[in-house]
């Protein structure tokens, strides 16, 4: 009944035969650096992991269940919940998909908007991803200032939308509020301070040796193998896979900007390591910040929402959207049956999820300690995987 | 390559097992499929090395399961649907052509109930063990408690119907 009992037999007989001097230890369900509630059921000598088995589930809520019987526009709150670093990509994919099936025309303005809010939270979520990372590993330091940072982003966001964490911001044809006529100078102000204190956290943790020593070379992942287990984001480029849905298959404008795609080089070590998965977060945050003044400055004024009927009813017919957000695609298949207002079917792909099932491979003969870097550096929400 | 070029490839080898449907979207036989796959991810004009996602869908009378695929080298995209038998839903699996098709395949089988044939870990994912039922199945009736525990819980403030004004 409960998941991660021991006493299972089948379980037992799924994962090995017993060898003499080995033994099972769970980690988790609640271990302060599993970045919420899963559990880990390890295979080791000790020190050494032969197999760490993740159990997943315990934030399983049903969203595709829920988006059957919600209607269409009654969804986006729910998309807040599948990621809550990264709310504002969510409601964006969302948004996108039933535009993209019913065939609706989003304001230029409502697209920048969107752009904005979403790389301002592409920030705010690598902040937290980057922080926690090194907060897992032993340097408290620098998560207590990215937080410090993000709290910043937070009161942008609040005085956009109203919301500090679950946004709820983009609406089907558009988005809720306009930019407040002072805020895009604050934004503007804010990465003023922001992008030399991206240098001083270099300074701090990304060049230090200790930091540096500890993650270089800790489990690698070939491109090959990145692909095949269908890892996005920056954790696909960091092992040198040239993909970023934001250039390859442009949606909303982003088009308009210029903009590098990051990759890993293998920094200090192999390419695809922890480290580079790290360094990549680091330096995506200031590609964003690129971003972020192109599109304040080139914002056009205008309409934030298009003429959308009060009950949206799309033709028959089915689509995918998806976005690059922090933890890579997060796309939505939306069907749609023709008579109700309700989808027919919500399937959302996420970036935790195929991430979170690349770690058992990754597991045979590391550390234990090393299993804290691998899930801080492939950057897992919990509940993005259970969804 | 375009979508035209992509289904000509698919067609030179497979025939009619392989049918142009939606732009961007071809039906493929179930029976079929493992080859297909294979031949999609392995043909070095088609090089759909990702799997983006594996969907099942319950239509009325079958189930059908979607595959978005995408090449990052080639830049583009493709959709495969296979509709499989909804009274017995079997399809073999694709775990030995995209790794990450393991994971999406336990989650489409413990919510749609679809079996997976040669699937190396046949274990639920999200949900309980013993949980009973197929969640995304259209016919599906949630349970009204789980071991115990009522899913609906009285309003303490709200007051009868009918009882005098305090």
């Amino acid at each position: 009944m409960i998941k991660q009992e021991l006493k299972n037999i089948d379980e037992l007989r799924i994962l090995r035969e017993p060898v003499e001097g080995e033994m099972l230890v769970n980690m988790g369900p609640q271990h302060p650096s599993t970045h919420g509630v899963l559990n880990f059921l390890l295979v080791t000598d000790g020190e050494v992991m032969h197999r760490a088995v993740p159990h997943i589930g315990y934030l399983h809520r049903g969203i595709e269940k829920l988006a059957e019987q919600t209607e269409y526009a009654g969804f986006m709150p729910f998309t807040d919940r599948i990621d809550y670093l990264a709310a504002m990509a969510a409601n964006q994919a969302y948004a996108m998909a039933v535009e993209k099936l019913a065939g609706y025309v989003v304001p230029e303005r409502a697209e920048f908007l969107r752009v904005i809010a979403c790389e301002l939270n592409r920030i705010a979520s690598h902040l937290v991803a980057t922080g926690s990372m090194a907060m897992d590993i032993g340097a408290v330091t620098p998560f207590i200032h990215w937080i410090r940072e993000r709290e910043y982003i937070n009161e942008i966001t609040e005085e956009l939308c109203g919301s500090r964490l679950t946004y709820n911001y983009c609406r089907i044809g558009g988005v809720s509020h306009d930019l407040p006529a002072t805020l895009a100078g604050k934004i503007l102000l804010w990465l003023d301070h922001f992008e030399p204190i991206i240098d001083e956290f270099d300074r701090l943790i990304t060049h230090n040796e200790i930091f540096v020593h500890r993650l270089a070379d800790v489990c690698a992942i070939s491109a090959q193998n990145a692909t095949g287990y269908g890892l996005v984001g920056p954790n696909l480029r960091a092992s040198g896979v040239d993909w970023d849905l934001r250039r390859d298959k442009p949606y909303s404008v982003y088009d308009r900007f210029d903009f590098n795609i990051v990759l890993g080089k293998g920094f200090r070590g192999a390419v695809g390591d922890s480290y580079d998965r790290f360094v990549v977060r680091v330096l995506e945050m200031r590609e964003s910040c690129k971003i972020l003044r192109q599109a304040l400055v080139a914002l056009p004024a205008g309409e934030i929402r298009s003429k959308v009927p009060r009950v949206i009813k799309p033709p028959v017919g089915e689509t995918y959207a998806a976005v690059e957000a922090p933890r890579g695609e997060l796309g939505y298949y939306v069907v749609s049956d023709g008579v109700s207002s309700k989808p027919y079917r919500v399937k959302i792909r996420t970036g935790s999820f195929t991430a979170m099932s690349i770690i058992e491979s990754l597991s045979k003969g590391v550390m234990i300690a090393d299993l804290v870097a691998i899930i801080g550096s492939l950057d897992v929400v919990a509940p993005e995987v259970d969804r | 390559m375009n979508f035209e070029d992509i289904v000509k490839t698919l067609k030179a080898e497979f025939g009619e097992t392989v049918k142009e449907a939606a732009p961007g979207t071809v039906v493929a036989d179930p029976g079929e499929i493992e080859k297909i796959a294979l031949f999609c991810r392995d043909n070095p004009l088609l090089d759909f090395k990702a799997l983006i996602a594996l969907s099942g869908v319950d239509h009325p009378g079958r189930i059908e399961i979607v595959l978005h695929l995408a090449s990052y080298g080639k830049k583009h995209f493709l959709v495969i649907k296979t509709a499989l038998d909804r009274n017995k839903p079997e399809i073999s699996t694709l775990e030995n052509v995209w790794k990450t098709a393991n994971w999406h395949e336990r989650e489409c089988a413990e919510l749609l109930g679809v079996l997976f044939k040669g699937h190396s870990d046949p274990r639920k994912l999200l949900l309980p063990d013993d949980w009973l039922g197929y969640p995304l199945r259209k016919d599906y009736v949630p349970p009204t408690e789980y071991h115990g525990i009522s899913h609906s819980r009285h309003n303490p403030v709200e007051k009868k119907r009918g009882a005098p004004p305090s």
